[in-house]
């Protein structure tokens, strides 16, 4: 016995593989499996896809031949040529030169710009703006700063200057 | 003019532009490298620079390298400048007046401290002869101080200290330099010394 009417049936056999595929929404997977139950004909449907899943899940997949693999290759080999046979010779973008060149002028100039030629101990240099810390150049700044302000001040008014203005 | 000629002289307008950009771009990056590199070479033409080891052939002096080398000036000096710019405008307004700043500091042993100082007097004679004027010169036991200026019509051009205690410092500023301004600004970092950059 069976509730379905025939549309009904035709419906849900349509839905079979996307329930294998589990692309049904949640209520209609839900209902797809009471149907089953109740339903001979989509009950025997169903099961027959899932015995053929599990069926095709633990088959090995076939191996191509040898010889069927070799003659596919020697295809597309030959089929490959044929294609740069009748290709016409690639146009070079006129542009593309200048811009590989631009490109080289940028390394080099980069290179010279970023590259310390003062290599001296713990040295901040305008030659390696781009590996110099500006927040250390800024420390020595204010170091340096903070130096002349405590010679000028502290070590003045500390001491007895032997000259001065 | 037919739509397809017109459709031509877009794709080939499109083709070049790209390439005119980088160009352009490349240009200007080769521009402003070159500029940082003829302000690095404009400041050691100025009036208040001083090339101290030259001047007093520190490397002969001193048998070990610097501990510090400083050399603030082109490129960076604007950099640090636009860095203090947000948190501190008064020291980015002091420094965007300066072309440039030079520290040396050697490690001075008390056997050589006659020879240094023997040396930073001869420098200061050289300066002074050079039209620098002194502004500090202190000579005690423990310490020994040496600060002169360069003015010009417009102001101080550069200022160059000389310090010795248990290191020999050797500091050049260049540019429009105020030392009230430095004096107050540098009295806020309170950077002890002998607490080196370094």
């Amino acid at each position: 016995m069976t509730v379905l009417s025939q549309h009904e049936r035709e419906w849900w056999l349509e839905r079979v593989d996307a329930a294998l595929d589990g692309e049904l929404a949640a209520v209609d997977h839900e209902r797809f499996l009471e149907l089953t139950e109740i339903d001979p004909l989509l009950a025997d449907e169903w099961a027959l896809a899932l015995a053929m899943r599990q069926t095709l899940a633990s088959e090995e997949a076939p191996a191509c031949p040898a010889r069927v693999h070799a003659g596919i290759e020697a295809h597309v080999r030959a089929s490959l040529r044929g294609e740069r046979r009748d290709r016409p010779a690639r146009r070079v973008a006129p542009w593309r030169g200048l811009v590989a060149a631009a490109l080289v002028m940028l390394v080099v100039v980069l290179t010279l710009q970023l590259a310390p030629n003062n290599p001296g101990p713990a040295t901040t240099s305008t030659t390696g703006v781009a590996n110099a810390s500006v927040s250390r150049a800024t420390q020595d700044v204010q170091w340096a700063l903070a130096f002349v302000s405590h010679v000028g001040r502290d070590v003045v008014s500390d001491r007895n200057p032997e000259g001065g203005q | 003019m037919s739509a397809a000629s017109i459709m031509s002289s877009v794709r080939t307008v499109r083709a070049i532009w790209p390439c005119r950009l980088l160009l352009v771009g490349l240009t200007a990056l080769a521009s402003a490298g070159s500029a940082g590199n003829v302000a690095a070479q404009n400041v050691r033409n100025h009036p208040g620079y001083v090339d101290l080891a030259a001047l007093g052939n520190l490397d002969d002096v001193f048998s070990a390298a610097p501990t510090v080398e400083v050399n603030v000036e082109g490129a960076l000096l604007k950099l640090v400048v636009e860095a203090s710019r947000t948190d501190d405008p008064e020291l980015a307004e002091l420094l965007e007046r300066l072309e440039g700043l030079f520290v040396r500091v050697y490690p001075a042993s008390g056997a050589s401290d006659g020879r240094i100082r023997d040396r930073m007097r001869l420098m200061g004679t050289v300066l002074a002869e050079d039209g620098w004027q002194t502004i500090v010169s202190v000579s005690e036991r423990d310490q020994f101080v040496r600060m002169f200026a360069r003015s010009g019509v417009e102001g101080i051009l550069g200022l160059v200290v000389m310090s010795l205690d248990d290191e020999a410092v050797f500091l050049n500023i260049v540019g429009d330099v105020d030392p009230e301004q430095i004096g107050r600004i540098g009295s806020r970092f309170r950077v002890a010394t002998g607490t080196k950059p370094r």
